[in-house]
């Protein structure tokens, strides 16, 4: 028993020395992982195969380098048990990506996505993308400056897996496991699957900076599907395309997606469907969605090809349409090839500009836009060689059509059936000037009738298709309308003072005096070309020192005696108010009422040389006027036509109440002439009476509506007039006999405005009554214009000028002595020559030889 | 045998036939009452009396009636404007195209206002005074004209009593006939007609104008009120009278 005691105890303490053998640390115990005590685990030297239980590693001593990555990189567990933290420590080559955890991907390291990038589903949330694009950058290239949902590097491309799928080539792969095609892109990638390339750098020479460059087409490969975002392109022949923004590449095409517009040097591409409410980009989307609108193809060939496009060559531009959509073509501010542009001029050290030195920049109100409808295609040509503007052809078959809209005021449309301009459109009238500029073009519609102009100053013209010269319509009121490019290059203040440099110029605001303000930055085309047409063709331009242009203001002398020369030209000049009555009035050009105004100007000077005068010998130049302006009234009543007018018995048809005006006002004449105040006042008594009854019977008269219906709607004789009467007859009696007739003769200049409507050519009522007709107080119409109250017989010296001289002639012949004294004060004072002298004496010199030439009226500073 | 009263009909009816034969054989549709057929000068009688006063009278007939024309086509070929016209300015015009319906004058209303223009007018060429210094005396009633515009040609009568007195001779012309060639009016408007009628919704047919205007040398000249109402001002060059080309105005809205 004791013995068996002894041989149990032996064997329990060697079982418990072996045990304890076991468990002893000796050098090869320490090489092997003991998952129950890991810690001992040799991690230097140890045999990493021994580990089988990862998750009890101490992550913080595992050496990479000894981890037998052929059998654990493909085991889960391993890659599991990695802390987060420690992820950035795996060789990038040996990351098996696909075991990785959702945080553990995120904590890849750039290096360790550049080397598992194409495993890398979503390089937006599946890694880190801040690492995801230093990743791409060092792989490809590349900087993603965004990436939308879905995007990865795979198979040597970059691309989105949502949305729009864009994606981009990447190019071979080099030795170095690089990519180079795309080399400095910048681009980002959308939500909706797009790939924006916005930008290209590339290391300056010699600096650490980097510089900004085109993208090159040769570059782009036939899988590649990008949209350029505000990004130059260097095409394969050269040319670079500038600042294409929203314009797609695929399949070896440029392209703007259905539905949207694109920009592309100084051009818009779009569907005119992008315009329009909530509702229509509804019905868009829906379109779209169906298929019904087809993205435009863009080439920058110029030539024209098939299905919707728009091809921007240097030499042509072309655009057509044979899908179910609209193609519309927008070039924009700066774009030369439509002469969007201006002159800036540079300036020498005296501040003057200098001719042919200058930098084109873009003109902001230009604006144009081209449509093309299906069936139609259009095709321009650059004739800047030439000096032309540039040529529009269109070509229509079956429903399709053209429609070009420019500047605030020119719309035309081209369809089978032959062109149309829209009056809608018209810019003159309730459309300001300076709300934008039209683009010069010539278009020759499909049916090659007729070529149309459109000027850079919103004027256009249709003129015949072979002959130039033959205009079949205008809306440019006696201005030029031409296809030369240089004159349609005259768009600014400096365009017509670089032409003129002994003359001063500036804009004022004509109602402050304040030069140059800031809300008038700049004049318009149409001031500018007119101003130069009107200098290019005046003789009296040598007495000008200066031009004031005005936005809203017509035109005037500057009437001072210190600063004479002085012209102010406004916008006006061209709109609605001076042009409505072009059809009946003989005003044909805007020309006239600058021509006008320098007569004016002439008189100006005129009392400046009599300023400088002491002796006081004969009549200033305005009492000379004054002389005749008096003598106009008595030459009425002593016109044999005005008396065979008054005269004249009723004609079949009764003038009715007209010929009790008439007497009326003859009465009043006739008392004037004899100074009788008393008939005076009883003919005003009687006009007064007879007024609102004449009134009613003048709407109903044809002959009063025509002409006489003037003499009551008048401002000034309907205002002024009544006013006058007021006054006369309650302050008649109190007044001495020199009121009186002082009273009496101011009556009677009120009436005189009226009375000229009444003058009448003795032998031909017709001819005077086109002579009324024209007439509208208060602007530039003749005789009407010569009796405007305040103007201290002003326009004695201007009005009787723009009578045409064989009219003047026939009116002297007749005994006109008016407008013999009027064309002699002319002469005198050096407003016409002796040649035009001449034509409108007509023959009256040949007898009266001792009445005529020079300083026969007005002598005080005339010089023979 | 004739009853007595059976031969007075006969003999008036005769006398009947016999004014009427003369006056269809007087050339200027006159009627001569001679009080005195003999003076001291010679013998006066109807034809070397009323012929040049017939020419005069139809010379200003035509030279009015042309007047008319021009001076109503400045008018839109109206004497008087009609309602449907501009009426804010001086110088009104009357619509062609007002808020796009067409108001285009038809061939009747233009004859018309010619008519009334010359009916209105012609007075004032009928002065008669070389005719009154060799002592004619003469005398009208209110003139009532008649045209008619053919492609060709415009034809113009007159029916106007003037009778014309010197001494004892009394003569009396009542018809006056003018035809004035004239191919320009009728297709001048034939074209306005042709440019509006193609001219909808504003869309002003430039091609149409081109057409038109190539045919009968016509310009059309457009200057915008505002407001989208427009002066069109159609001018013809080779249509001159006193050195003015024909120019009808008138005025289009189209709303």
């Amino acid at each position: 028993m004791v013995k068996n005691s002894w041989v149990w105890l032996a064997v329990f303490l060697c079982l418990v020395a072996t045990l304890s053998a076991l468990d002893a640390p000796t050098s090869n115990d320490l090489n092997a992982f003991n998952p129950n005590n890991p810690s001992v685990f040799d991690y230097t030297n140890g045999d990493y195969s021994t580990i089988t239980d990862w998750s009890k590693a101490d992550w913080n001593q595992v050496r990479w380098e000894n981890i037998p990555w052929g059998t654990t990189s493909s085991n889960s567990k391993f890659w599991e048990s990695i802390p987060i933290d420690k992820v950035p420590d795996i060789p990038e080559d040996k990351i098996n990506y696909m075991l990785l955890g959702e945080n553990q991907r995120k904590a890849l390291t750039t290096n360790q996505i550049a080397v598992n990038l194409d495993k890398i589903e979503n390089l937006a949330t599946d890694v880190n993308p801040d690492n995801a694009r230093e990743a791409v950058l060092q792989k490809a290239g590349i900087l993603v400056e965004s990436f939308g949902q879905g995007t990865r590097v795979e198979q040597g491309m970059l691309k989105s897996t949502t949305g729009k799928k864009d994606r981009l080539d990447l190019g071979k792969v080099s030795s170095e496991g690089k990519y180079s095609l795309k080399s400095g892109w910048i681009v980002t990638v959308t939500e909706e699957g797009e790939i924006l390339v916005s930008k290209k750098s590339r290391p300056m020479e010699g600096s650490s900076l980097e510089e900004d460059v085109p993208v090159e087409e040769k570059d782009f490969s036939p899988q590649d599907s990008f949209t350029l975002e505000r990004v130059d392109v260097q095409l394969s022949n050269g040319r670079v395309v500038r600042q294409a923004r929203q314009l797609s590449y695929k399949e070896e095409e440029y392209y703007v997606p259905e539905g949207k517009e694109a920009y592309v040097d100084f051009y818009k591409i779009g569907l005119s469907a992008n315009e329009g409410d909530e509702l229509d980009r509804y019905l868009l989307e829906d379109e779209i969605k169906e298929g019904k609108i087809q993205p435009i193809t863009v080439y920058f060939d110029g030539k024209e090809h098939s299905g919707d496009y728009v091809s921007l060559g240097e030499k042509e531009v072309s655009l057509g349409s044979t899908n179910k959509e609209e193609v519309r073509l927008a070039p924009q501010p700066g774009n030369e090839f439509f002469l969007m542009i201006k002159r800036v001029y540079e300036k020498d050290d005296e501040e003057k500009l200098i001719p042919n030195r200058f930098t084109l920049v873009p003109d902001e109100r230009d604006t144009l836009e081209i449509t093309v409808k299906p069936g139609a295609s259009i095709l321009i040509t650059n004739r800047k060689e030439d000096n032309l503007i540039p040529l529009v052809q269109s070509t229509i078959s079956g429903s399709g059509s053209v429609e070009i809209v420019t500047g605030p005021g020119s719309k035309i449309e081209d369809i089978t059936k032959g062109a149309s301009y829209d009056l809608k459109s018209a810019a003159w009238g309730d459309v300001s000037l300076m709300n934008g500029n039209s683009v010069p073009l010539e278009f020759i519609p499909t049916d090659r009738k007729s070529r149309i102009l459109i000027t850079s100053s919103n004027r256009l013209a249709a003129i015949d298709y072979d002959d130039v010269s033959r205009f079949y319509a205008t809306t440019a009121a006696g201005l030029k309308v031409t296809n030369n490019l240089d004159f349609n290059l005259i768009k600014t203040e400096d365009d017509v003072a670089v032409r003129f440099p002994n003359l001063e110029f500036a804009r004022k605001n004509i109602w402050t005096g304040e030069t140059n303000p800031k809300n008038y930055p700049v004049i318009s085309p149409n001031l500018a070309q007119l101003t130069i047409e009107w200098l290019e063709k005046n003789p009296k331009v040598g007495i000008l020192k200066g031009v004031f242009f005005a936005d809203t203001y017509n035109a005037a002398n500057i009437n001072d005696p210190n600063k004479p020369g002085y012209i102010i030209i406004g916008d006006k000049i061209s709109e609605e108010e001076n042009l409505k009555m072009t059809g009946v009035r003989e005003m044909k050009t805007v020309f006239e009422v600058l021509n006008h105004e320098m007569n004016h100007m002439q008189d100006t000077y005129v009392k400046v040389e009599e300023n400088k005068l002491n002796g006081k010998e004969n009549p200033t130049l305005n009492e000379v006027y004054k002389e005749l302006y008096e003598d106009f009234g008595k030459q009425l009543t002593l016109e044999k036509g005005f008396q065979l007018f008054l005269s004249e018995p009723s004609p079949p048809i009764t003038l009715g109440n007209l010929k009790t005006r008439r007497e009326d006002i003859a009465t009043v004449l006739k008392a004037l002439v004899d100074d009788n105040v008393d008939n005076v006042k009883n003919a005003a008594n009687a006009l007064q009476i007879t007024e609102e009854k004449f009134r009613k019977e003048i709407m109903e008269n044809p002959i009063i509506s025509r002409v006489a219906k003037k003499i009551l709607t008048t401002e000034g004789l309907e205002v002024n007039g009544k006013i006058v009467l007021l006054e006369f007859n309650e302050n008649y009696d109190k007044a001495t006999p020199e009121e009186k007739s002082s009273v009496a003769a101011a009556f009677v200049s009120e009436k005189l405005p009226a009375l000229s409507f009444l003058k009448i050519d003795d032998t031909n009522l017709q001819s005077a009554v086109r002579e009324i007709i024209p007439l509208k107080e208060g602007e530039y119409a003749l005789h009407a214009y010569l009796f405007e109250e305040g103007r201290s017989y002003a326009e004695m010296g201007t009005v009787p000028l723009e009578i045409p001289p064989n009219r003047v002639a026939m009116s002297i012949a007749s005994g006109n002595e008016f407008l013999r004294k009027a064309t002699q004060v002319a002469y005198d004072v050096g407003k016409i020559d002796q040649l035009e002298y001449q034509q409108r004496m007509g023959f009256y010199c040949d007898v009266f030889p001792q009445n005529c030439g020079k300083c026969i009226v007005y002598k005080r500073t005339c010089k023979p | 045998m004739f009853k007595r009263g059976q031969i007075t009909v006969f003999i008036i009816i005769g006398i009947v036939v016999l004014f009427i034969m003369v006056a269809l054989l007087s050339t200027y549709s006159t009627i001569s009452l001679k009080k005195t057929t003999v003076s001291e000068e010679g013998v006066l009688d109807a034809s070397n009396i009323a012929g040049p006063i017939k020419s005069y009278v139809e010379s200003c007939l035509e030279k009015t009636t042309q007047e008319a024309i021009f001076e109503n086509g400045l008018k839109g070929g109206y004497f008087q404007l009609p309602e449907r016209s501009t009426t804010e300015y001086l110088d009104n015009l009357p619509y062609y195209v007002s808020l796009g319906e067409s108001l285009i004058p038809n061939q009747e209303t233009l004859e018309q206002e010619i008519q009334n223009y010359t009916n209105y007018f012609l007075y004032r060429c009928l002065k008669f005074d070389s005719f009154k210094q060799e002592g004619y005396n003469i005398s009208y009633v209110a003139p009532q004209t008649k045209i008619i515009i053919k492609p060709k040609k415009i034809m113009v009568t007159l029916d106007m009593l003037v009778e014309i007195q010197r001494d004892a001779f009394i003569t009396q012309i009542s018809k006056f006939v003018v035809v004035i060639p004239n191919d320009q009016l009728y297709a001048d408007f034939q074209s306005v007609i042709n440019v509006l009628n193609e001219s909808q919704r504003g869309m002003f047919c430039l091609s149409c104008i081109a057409t038109e205007g190539k045919k009968n040398n016509l310009t059309f000249v457009i200057n915008s009120l505002g407001n989208n109402t427009h002066i069109i001002r159609v001018v013809d060059n080779d249509y001159v009278f006193y050195l003015e080309p024909y120019i009808l105005n008138f005025v289009v809205n189209y709303g």
